[in-house]
């Protein structure tokens, strides 16, 4: 159930790309990486992911700015996208639901809470 | 990831690397505020400097030096939205947690011992006009959650009833009501009928509207907070409901546990 799927980690911290990557490998998934948001958008069309996993504070594009970016085309309208951030505040978490999130994880993150954030949004 | 920073050696020293730069952008940034160079941008970097620092941090189970970024996060936030105006007190609160943050970093690269940090983080509190922390937070500010007190008493052997309506905005933007059906039953529900109650006629239907409304019985066993992530990412306008069904008395048990 929801294992192998293909997911486009963006965040700009090579640690925590590194970390995600590690454990969404080990539940079956193959992972691609992209440093910003710029970057995630140039990767987005090559990868055609089936999930988008993003951080929210970053340089050039941040979150927020990435999920309208990617919700404008609309080939990804249906693509689940989720946040995965260490801010929890209610007015951002809006701001990324209103942008187009599918959901939000708070860092530091479980992998099996991870797992089943998956499973509650890829088939 | 939330764990042990020896299980990831790579990923450590990568983090360790990634602290000197933060380290760099944030001392020159104090040094700009104390010479009234910095402007917006400087605050900007400064700021996503911590955020990166506290974010690998809490995975790499650093938590001091977790909670301390996560602080002086807090302030450079506030002066980023003009919460509060740049002073010599900010400036210099700023600046001394910048060097507090590089000694966190040293600690956890074992390179020194834990900085007292507990004068500076009353003065931030201070300074951000915040409470001082629940009696139920240990050192690091993580919140000891009381037990569910109806869970102690006969309440906690009734199963758990959940119902929700998934509004327009729960069928779009990936989100797909069925997967959380899924997710509930995986975790050992039973989901009932739907509720057809709210489907309008034909002609009235919006088929991007959300008119099916489920109920879910779950095990008593299973842990409120787990329902309710379960359902984190449906909208407040599902009118999520979850509540124990008629209580199982102690008798009952009791006797249902008999052998025959």
């Amino acid at each position: 159930m929801s294992a192998g799927k293909h997911i486009l980690i963006v965040d700009d911290s090579p640690s925590m790309r590194t970390l995600l990557a590690m454990s969404l490998s080990a539940q079956g998934h193959q992972v691609d990486t992209a440093e910003d948001g710029v970057h995630g958008l140039e990767r987005l069309p090559d990868v055609m992911p089936d999930l988008l996993f993003t951080d929210i504070n970053m340089p050039r594009m941040d979150g927020f700015g990435l999920i309208e970016a990617v919700r404008a085309q609309t080939q990804f309208d249906d693509m689940p996208i989720l946040v995965l951030s260490t801010e929890s505040s209610p007015e951002k978490k809006e701001r990324a639901f209103d942008a187009g999130a599918s959901g939000w994880i708070v860092k530091p993150f479980d992998p099996d809470r991870l797992g089943a954030a998956i499973r509650r949004v890829c088939p | 990831m939330n764990g042990n920073a020896t299980s990831f050696p790579d990923v450590v020293s990568m983090f360790h690397a990634e602290c000197g730069e933060f380290i760099e952008i944030t001392r020159a940034g104090a040094l700009a505020l104390q010479n009234g160079k910095a402007d917006h941008e400087t605050i900007v970097l400064m700021q996503r400097a911590v955020h990166s620092a506290k974010g690998g941090a809490g995975a790499l189970g650093y938590l001091g030096l977790h909670y301390f970024a996560g602080a002086l996060e807090d302030v450079l936030d506030a002066v980023r939205t003009g919460e509060i105006g740049i002073s010599i007190d900010v400036t210099t609160i700023i600046a001394t947690s910048v060097e507090l943050l590089a000694a966190h970093i040293a600690t956890a690269a074992d390179q020194a011992p834990l900085p007292d940090d507990a004068d500076m983080l009353i003065a931030i509190r201070t300074l951000l006009n915040r409470p001082e922390p629940d009696s139920t937070e240990d050192e690091f500010g993580f919140v000891a959650m009381p037990a569910d007190l109806i869970d102690l008493d006969e309440g906690a052997h009734a199963p758990w009833r959940v119902s929700f309506t998934p509004s327009a905005a729960d069928l779009t933007r990936g989100r797909e009501p069925l997967l959380l059906l899924r997710e509930l039953a995986f975790l050992g529900g039973d989901v009932l009928d739907p509720d057809l109650s709210a489907l309008p006629s034909l002609d009235r239907i919006n088929p991007r509207d959300g008119y099916i409304g489920w109920t879910v019985h779950m095990p008593a066993d299973v842990p409120r907070a787990v329902i309710e992530e379960c359902l984190d990412f449906v909208s407040p306008q599902a009118g999520i409901l979850i509540e124990r069904m008629a209580p199982i008395h102690s008798a009952q048990i009791a006797t249902a546990g008999l052998p025959h």
